[in-house]
């Protein structure tokens, strides 16, 4: 079963902040396939929501990039400023209290039904 | 692993660009994912072109541009709060001023009027722009968001037309038709066909409507379009005419051997400067020019407004004509002397402010007269 994507998109930013918290520097193309193995491809990020959210904290202050030329062709790695070390913290702590929360809410109204 | 030649890179580069994305960097991450792809998947057997085709594909529901009007989104979702946060402070600024410069106005304390201009400048040019941008991003269909901006560009005019009225400023009339126009041709039509389609605004939308037209209706009430503003030159002549017969006495006098004395000059150009206060209060100019109609100017009537409250410098210049005018008679034998009963000379000075302009402008010039006799 592959989520939808608009259980996803609530997430994205976390996800890929914590990715990046954990192997210090990616570009677009690992990020997609690291997911994709870890989560036995359950979780597909497109590119269409990858690289908006990469620019977004980018513009925010909690990536920062870095390019390699290849060949023609410019690869950005992007990893954790320090402010976005900070937050990653934060939002990884926000998701888990609410996926207790939502664990808490739906277990409640599954037994209620 | 498939190695892609510099033509092939090339080739993917220009595609990614001519589907629309402009922005370079998000164009150079679109480029290695692809090639990335590519690398991974390709096995060189069948066509490249085709291969790349269905790999972009992948990239977006209808086409690539997406990617980058989502990018753009999420780029200028930072700024959705600064100015959320600014049209709150100015909306709040803009009703505080409204209401301690109707405050006072009632009073008649100094500052009403800079309070109002304030209040309405904040309102015209920050707090109904950005309520448009941002109300018109919650607007998917550009008809709409067309449909938003023309009744917030009409209020503005309205707004502004209200502000250059009671500073006095050319082109009051001008603002106001135009946003009667746009109201009216534009902005009520579009809203109401569009929003009486849908079930779900159409009570609304029925309702809304109702209400601008009434509002619309009321302000137009309240103008006087024809009739008033002939009363309004009439009063004007009036005025212009006493100004005339002085003009001309001071031309007899300079003439003769008569001399004026100092303290009548004194008292003369107290008048003259009382004159040019009221005038640039209420018509914004220091001297009514005859050819008043040519440039669009009207000396309304109303009192003589916040320059002569106690302590305003209208009302102290009042006070040293008064002075002025009582070491004159007080000089000269009684057949010479300046008339004081039954004119604004006799004024209370409290109530200064709430004399007709009109009437102390016409009594200042015929004081003038007198003196000149």
């Amino acid at each position: 079963m592959i989520y939808s994507s608009e259980l996803i998109k609530g997430t994205l930013k976390t996800i890929v902040l914590k990715l990046l918290a954990d192997n210090r520097k990616m570009y677009g193309y690992e990020i997609t396939q690291r997911v994709k193995e870890v989560t036995s491809e359950k979780i597909q990020i497109t590119e269409g929501a990858l690289y908006p959210t990469l620019h977004s904290l980018e513009n925010e202050g909690l990536v920062t990039t870095e390019t390699e030329f290849i060949g023609k062709r410019i690869r950005k790695h992007y990893m954790l400023t320090k402010k976005g070390k900070q937050s990653t913290k934060e939002k990884v702590n926000e998701l888990t209290d609410f996926m207790n929360t939502l664990g808490f809410l739906l277990d409640i109204k599954l037994k209620s039904a | 692993m498939y190695k892609l030649t510099e033509e092939q890179i090339d080739f993917i580069h220009s595609d990614i660009a001519k589907r629309g994305i402009a922005l370079e960097s998000l164009r150079n991450d679109l480029l290695d994912h692809v090639c990335c792809i590519i690398e991974n998947e390709y096995d060189g057997r069948t066509d490249f072109a085709i291969f790349y085709t269905e790999v972009i594909k992948r990239f977006y529901k209808s086409e690539l541009k997406e990617i980058q009007e989502e990018t753009m989104l999420h780029l200028t979702f930072k700024n959705y709060y600064v100015m959320k946060k600014i049209m709150i402070y100015s909306g709040a600024f803009t009703a505080f001023t409204l209401i301690i410069g109707s405050f006072f106005k009632i009073m008649h304390y100094p500052g009403a009027g800079a309070l109002f201009a304030l209040s309405i400048f904040t309102a015209s040019l920050l707090f109904l722009p950005l309520n448009f941008l941002l109300k018109s991003r919650e607007e998917k269909k550009l008809l709409d968001k067309f449909i938003i901006g023309s009744g917030f560009f009409a209020f503005m005019l309205f707004s502004l037309g209200i502000l250059f009225r009671i500073q006095h400023w050319q082109g009051a009339m001008y603002l106001w038709l135009a946003a009667f126009v746009i109201t009216f041709l534009i902005f009520i039509p579009m809203y109401f066909v569009n929003g009486i389609r849908n079930p779900e605004k159409k009570t609304n939308t029925m309702v809304f409507t109702v209400i601008i037209i009434l509002a619309a209706g009321l302000q137009f009430a309240l103008i006087n379009v024809h009739p008033a503003k002939r009363q309004l030159e009439m009063k004007m002549y009036g005025y212009l005419q006493n100004e005339e017969i002085l003009n001309r006495l001071k031309e007899d006098h300079s003439g003769t051997e008569k001399k004026i004395s100092e303290s009548a000059m004194g008292i003369y150009s107290t008048c003259e400067e009382l004159k040019k206060i009221i005038l640039k209060n209420n018509a914004g100019v220091e001297v009514l020019p005859a050819d008043f109609e040519k440039q669009n100017l009207l000396l309304e009537e109303g009192n003589l407004g916040n320059d002569f409250v106690p302590n305003g410098k209208g009302n102290f210049a009042f006070k040293r004509l008064l002075e002025e005018i009582n070491v004159f008679n007080s000089n000269v034998d009684e057949k010479h002397q300046l008339p004081v009963k039954n004119s604004i000379l006799e004024a209370d000075m409290e109530k200064l402010y709430s004399y007709s302009n009109y009437f102390v402008l016409n009594s200042l010039t015929q004081l003038q007269m007198m003196i000149l006799l």
